[in-house]
This record gives structure tokens, C-alpha cells and sequence, in this order.
């Protein structure tokens, strides 16, 4: 059963070029598709360029779908999977501050 | 026998010739937002199936953060409450799977605008924004994103988007919140952007 890590082949050694390799292929596509440059990402917010939706959202849809499905299949178990703790004040106003920094700064 | 004449203008090979053979063709568009956004959930998949979390940033400068405030001030380092999180007995501070992560994120973007000719030094900013206005900014803007990390729990990478992949409700009700702050932050540095 997925996520690897919870197998016991996968050593704390593997981590290391897993996160290299996922983290490249993370950067790789979000310069690709216009997340490298703060005009696109803060166009957002004038209603004047919407990539950061349209990437962000067809990522989380393909990825939803994908862990629904490998849970169907009995290949992953959710169980093993993070799921960020609901903090309420952290999350409310964290997620507000990072809206205006985000704005302000470009990233 | 005469050469028929084109009626092309005459080329100039050397007016501004940089030694550049890619000089003047037009870099590539940005992929379609769709497919990227659809290559970036097959990783950020892969990165569940793999490791059972997902992908993020602001741990990775929390940790250089405890990391240089542990060489300034060791002692008070390791007796604040919150900092000592992240110092461990066994390794140092920076050998996280975050901080490789976010390594191969910018080796990752480094590459992609490589390959599409896109890498420039510059302030990326309106036209009708000076240096003096967009540098100071990015400033306020990056200590106000680093500081809700924390207060969250992670930035735009690791609650919006991993959050909201396995349908977190905190990733959800972080992504409104961010685009409400941003909403109604926007008004006040409009000339900055646009």
C-alpha cells in the first residue's frame, strides 16, 4: 500500500532525491505555465489575467481525482496521507495576511 | 544574365547583431495554463504516492530562518518555544525534505525559463511602476507572506494547493481567505501592477 514511505524498502535516504526530483518538476511547471512572473500572478486580483486559477485549480482537480482513484483501487491509503490540521484563527487570518502580502509583494 | 531582383528590403546583417543566432525570434508563449496546471497535479500526485504529504515552500525558509538564528544566538534558539520546533538533536536544521524540495523547485524554474528563453534580470513590475515603489514593496510583501505561513501552517503551496488536492476543509477556507485578502489589498497598490 502507497504512499511509499510507509513501506519499509523506502529509507530515509530515498527522501532525498524524491524531494529533489518532485520539487523540480513542481518548479518546472509552474514557470512554465506563467507562475514565475508576478504581473501574471497578481493579475488576479484586477481581473486582468487569470493563470493562477486555471493552473492551481486544474492541479488540484487531476490530483483529487488521482488520490480518489488510487484509494478505489487499494493501492493508497488516505489514512497515511497528510491533512493539514484546522487551526481556525491561524488559517483565517494567515490565509487573509497572505492574501495581502501576496498582492503587495508579487509572490 | 541579370539576377531577377527581390523586392525585399536588403537584409543588414550586422545593425545590432549580438552574436545571438536566436536574436529576434519571438520566445516562446507560456503553456497552456490547463496543461500545466494538469503536469503540476500528476506531480504534486506523485508527491502523495510517494511520501504521503504534499508539495510546499515556507517550511524551507523557516528553516534557513531557525537555521541563522541558531549561528546568531544558539542558546535563545533552542529555549523559544516555537524555533526549537524545528531543531532536532540528530541533524541539522536544514536537512528537511522541504529545503531539498524547494532546492529542486528553483533548479525546476531555472531550467523552464531557461529552455523557453524567458530568464531576465529584472523587477518584474507595470511600466508605470519605478524600482523605488516595486523593491520596497516586495519587501512588506514578503515579511506579511512569511509571517501568515506561519500563523497557518503553510503558504499558498502547502495548505491552498496540497490542502485543497485531498479537500482539507483548512485548505479550502485558507484559499477564500487568500483571495479575500488579496481583494481587498489590491485597490491600494493597483499603480504596482497594472
Amino acid at each position: 500500500m502507497m504512499p511509499l514511505t510507509s513501506l519499509n524498502f523506502f529509507s530515509p535516504w530515498l527522501a532525498t532525491p524524491a524531494a529533489l526530483l518532485l520539487g523540480f518538476g513542481f518548479g518546472f511547471w509552474l514557470e512554465r505555465g506563467g507562475l514565475g512572473n508576478a504581473r501574471k500572478l497578481t493579475g488576479m486580483f484586477y481581473l486582468t489575467d487569470f493563470v493562477v486559477v486555471r493552473v492551481m485549480f486544474s492541479a488540484v482537480v487531476v490530483a483529487a481525482f488521482g488520490l480518489a482513484l488510487f484509494q478505489a483501487l487499494g493501492i493508497l491509503d488516505l489514512k497515511l496521507v497528510y491533512l493539514p490540521p484546522l487551526a481556525l484563527g491561524g488559517i483565517i487570518i494567515g490565509g487573509l495576511l497572505m492574501g495581502i502580502g501576496f498582492v503587495t509583494g508579487g509572490y | 544574365m541579370e539576377m531577377p531582383r527581390s523586392n525585399l528590403p536588403h537584409p543588414q546583417p550586422l545593425a545590432g547583431w549580438t552574436g545571438n543566432p536566436l536574436q529576434g525570434v519571438p520566445p516562446p508563449r507560456y503553456a497552456s495554463p490547463y496543461a500545466a496546471g494538469a503536469a503540476l497535479g500528476g506531480v504534486l500526485l506523485l508527491t502523495f504516492l510517494v511520501m504521503g504529504h504534499g508539495l510546499g515552500a515556507s517550511g524551507a525558509f523557516a528553516r534557513l530562518g531557525v537555521a541563522l538564528l541558531g549561528l546568531a544566538a544558539p542558546a535563545a534558539t533552542k529555549a523559544h518555544a516555537y524555533f526549537s520546533l524545528y531543531l532536532s538533536p540528530d541533524r541539522s536544521t536544514l536537512n528537511a525534505w522541504i529545503v531539498y524540495e524547494v532546492v529542486g523547485v528553483l533548479v525546476g524554474a531555472f531550467v523552464s525559463g531557461l529552455l523557453a528563453r524567458r530568464l531576465r534580470w529584472e523587477a518584474v513590475r507595470s511600466p508605470n511602476a519605478h524600482r523605488r515603489l516595486r523593491l520596497p514593496l516586495a519587501l512588506v510583501g514578503g515579511v506579511l507572506v512569511g509571517f501568515a505561513a506561519r500563523l497557518a501552517g503553510g503558504c499558498t503551496s502547502g495548505i491552498g494547493l496540497s490542502g485543497g488536492a485531498v479537500l482539507a476543509l483548512a485548505g479550502w477556507l485558507f484559499i477564500l481567505c487568500f483571495f479575500a485578502g488579496g481583494y481587498l489589498a489590491a485597490a491600494a497598490v493597483r499603480r504596482e501592477w497594472q
